[in-house]
């Protein structure tokens, strides 16, 4: 049963960072390669933070978060090239390009200078945390777990509230359907793509900042969830919001099924549970390959 | 189809890639023969992703998994005894099977859907070689029990280095036949070419299984080079994408621009981290930062690939393609090359 939760509690990560991918490429079209890694770089601040100074992640997470906002505006400045191509061909592989290399730097710089700090791997232990278990409805689940869980669907809901009832909400949809309209229309595109990496990344660093505190991180493991938020952004259809949202908790779900069938069946559950996204994409991708909801 | 495939051009490709070659073998230095033998691997690994990806188009990100797949097979037919030679033509052979058999349900996407379906691909490969070491010795690994004798290095570079210009000759005559210019066509608008009677699906397989059979053997060039095979070495996204990388920095269908691109990246990688310590011994920065620096670079200031800058505009008009265009093109245009 914990099994289960845990894969929807992965699954509302999942959906916040597909959610940050999808929305950054329907704005901007850029495909973010790098956005794992600016998750497991969250993870790694929020763990740096508890290791130096003791500090409960739920409370640096109120730290942590705008500064990967801000680092998300710098990000900005650096897609500006590629946002600006000539042709789509060009500019999407001009992004993946420089994403992919980002990628890649963030990850071999993270490893050398985690190896400078004698760190490898990153983690925060629950137990260290001081916080014990509730019980709901007879399931002990730890309040690590809990808490973790109200604010994924705390910030669901909110990005929803912002993509869906705000002004700037939406000059985002705006943008994403058509955005030469929106900028003859007198939207200011620029400012709305800043915005948009700005809350992309800050999600990214949210959904790491959690991971870091349930399971352990290392540099190495951005480009792997990546390709997990890639899977969701696919199912859910590139581009549609409710389409991430929803296929996140659908993948997280899956694996925690998956890992309990195979549990139950005597195999080793946990090995396979990363394939699981995998067949999923393929096989919506051959069967529907714009997604379960149209943008 | 092919004739002509021997201009100039070519000529000087294959006289440099020799002499650059026979420096490796004659100077004694083991990194220079090193980096050498690297460049003609990767440069051979990444001239065959371009059959596919450089003419159609599509970014094939799973080419990995032929490489791989060719050289798994390679790795178990030689350990059974059998012949080197019988055993790359084996690893082709089931190269090619699997490219045919992914470009029924994998063809039928379109761009960047494809590219994700495709990259989904070698990463299931991946998981499916580690949680199966019963088959494949996963992460374990085994040994390419051929590669064991120390004499095979200069026969490898000499072997290897044949192979490069063999894969670079085919990508040059697919450039200059109409094959290559149905597939360019695809690339430009595929609906529209379907109605001009080319069949796009059949044209696109036949690329894809071409690109699988001698991505196969260069993966079995790879396998003796390294001498070990496991899930990570094979299937790991850093190899599985360093042709796709390589391709794309250098020029994606273009003569030599794989091999560009495989030169730059191969090169840097493995002197400028040296050259740095060498500069200060506290800076050790890996390999894989240098790369994603230089695939920043080459992504903000040179999308299209190294070869397709402005500066090599002017030359354009030599490149293998033009050549055709401009062989069956019933206007004499200004530039008329003189030389062949």
């Amino acid at each position: 049963m914990t099994i289960l939760i845990q894969g929807i509690l992965f699954g509302g990560i999942l959906s916040m960072m597909a959610v940050g991918l999808t929305l950054i490429f329907g704005v901007t079209r850029v495909l973010n390669i790098a956005h794992g890694d600016f998750l497991v770089l969250g993870g790694i601040t929020a763990a740096i933070l508890f290791e130096a100074f003791g500090l409960n992640p739920f409370l640096t997470l109120v730290a942590v978060v705008p500064l990967f906002a801000v680092i998300g505006v710098l990000f900005s400045f650096l897609m500006r090239k590629p946002m600006s191509s000539r042709t789509a061909e060009v500019g999407l592989a001009s992004s993946v390009l420089v994403t992919l290399g980002l990628s890649n730097l963030i990850e071999g710089l993270g490893v050398r200078i985690a190896g400078l700090f004698g760190y490898n791997t990153f983690a925060i232990p629950g137990s260290a945390l001081g916080l014990g278990t509730i019980t709901i409805g007879g399931v002990t689940l730890t309040t690590l777990l809990v808490i973790s869980f109200v604010i994924i669907v705390a910030i669901s809901v909110g990005m929803t509230v912002f993509v869906y009832r705000t002004s700037f909400g939406a000059l985002m949809r705006a943008s994403m359907s058509d955005r030469e309209a929106a900028i003859m229309l007198g939207a200011d595109v620029s400012r709305v793509s800043i915005v948009t990496f700005a809350i992309g990344i800050a999600l990214a660093s949210l959904g790491g900042t959690i991971i870091v505190m349930v399971g352990s991180l290392d540099p190495n493991s951005g480009l792997p969830f990546t390709i997990d938020a890639l899977t969701v952004v696919v199912l859910g259809g590139l581009g549609s919001f409710y389409g991430a949202l929803i296929g996140g908790f659908i993948i997280g779900l899956s694996q925690g099924i998956v890992q309990v069938v195979l549990t139950i069946a005597g195999l080793n559950g946990g090995a396979w549970v990363s394939v699981v996204p995998l067949v999923i994409l393929i096989i919506i991708l051959i069967i529907k390959p714009t997604g379960l909801l149209k943008r | 189809m092919v004739a002509g495939a021997f201009s100039g051009y070519f000529v000087w490709t294959i006289i440099v890639t020799c002499v650059l070659g026979a420096i490796g073998i004659i100077s004694g230095n083991a990194t220079f023969f090193d980096t050498i033998q690297q460049i003609i691997i990767f440069g051979a690994l990444a001239a065959c992703y371009d059959y596919f990806s450089g003419f159609t188009g599509y970014y094939n990100l799973g080419y990995g998994a032929f490489v791989a797949v060719g050289a798994y097979a390679f790795t178990f037919a030689t350990n059974s005894g059998i012949n080197i030679f019988l055993g790359l033509i084996i690893a082709g052979v089931a190269s090619a099977i699997f490219a045919g058999a992914i470009s029924y349900p994998f063809l039928r996407l379109r761009g960047a859907y494809f590219a994700i379906g495709t990259l989904a691909l070698v990463l299931l490969l991946y998981y499916l070689d580690i949680n199966l070491p019963q088959f494949t010795r996963g992460l374990i690994g085994m040994y390419v029990n051929v590669a064991s004798s120390v004499s095979i290095k200069v026969p490898l570079l000499i072997g290897s280095l044949a192979f490069l210009l063999l894969t670079l000759w085919i990508h040059f005559a697919i450039s200059k036949s109409r094959f290559g210019l149905a597939l360019r066509s695809i690339r430009e608008e595929e609906d529209v070419s379907e109605s001009f009677g080319v069949n796009a699906f059949r044209l696109k397989q036949l690329a894809m299984i071409l690109s699988g059979f001698f991505g196969g053997i260069a993966g079995s060039i790879f396998a003796l080079y390294i001498g070990f095979i496991n899930a990570d070495s094979m299937l790991g996204l850093g190899t599985a994408l360093f042709p796709v990388v390589a391709a794309m920095t250098g020029g994606s269908g273009i003569f030599l621009g794989p091999l560009v691109g495989s030169f730059v990246l191969t090169g840097v990688n493995l002197t400028l981290p040296s050259f740095i310590i060498s500069l200060n011994p506290s800076i050790n920065i890996g390999p894989l930062a240098i790369t994603g620096l230089i695939l920043v670079l080459v992504g903000l200031f040179f999308p299209s690939g190294l070869l397709r800058i402005s500066y090599f505009r002017k030359y354009a008009y030599l490149r293998p393609d033009n050549r055709l265009f401009r062989a069956k093109r019933q206007t004499v245009p200004t530039k008329v090359a003189t030389k062949t």
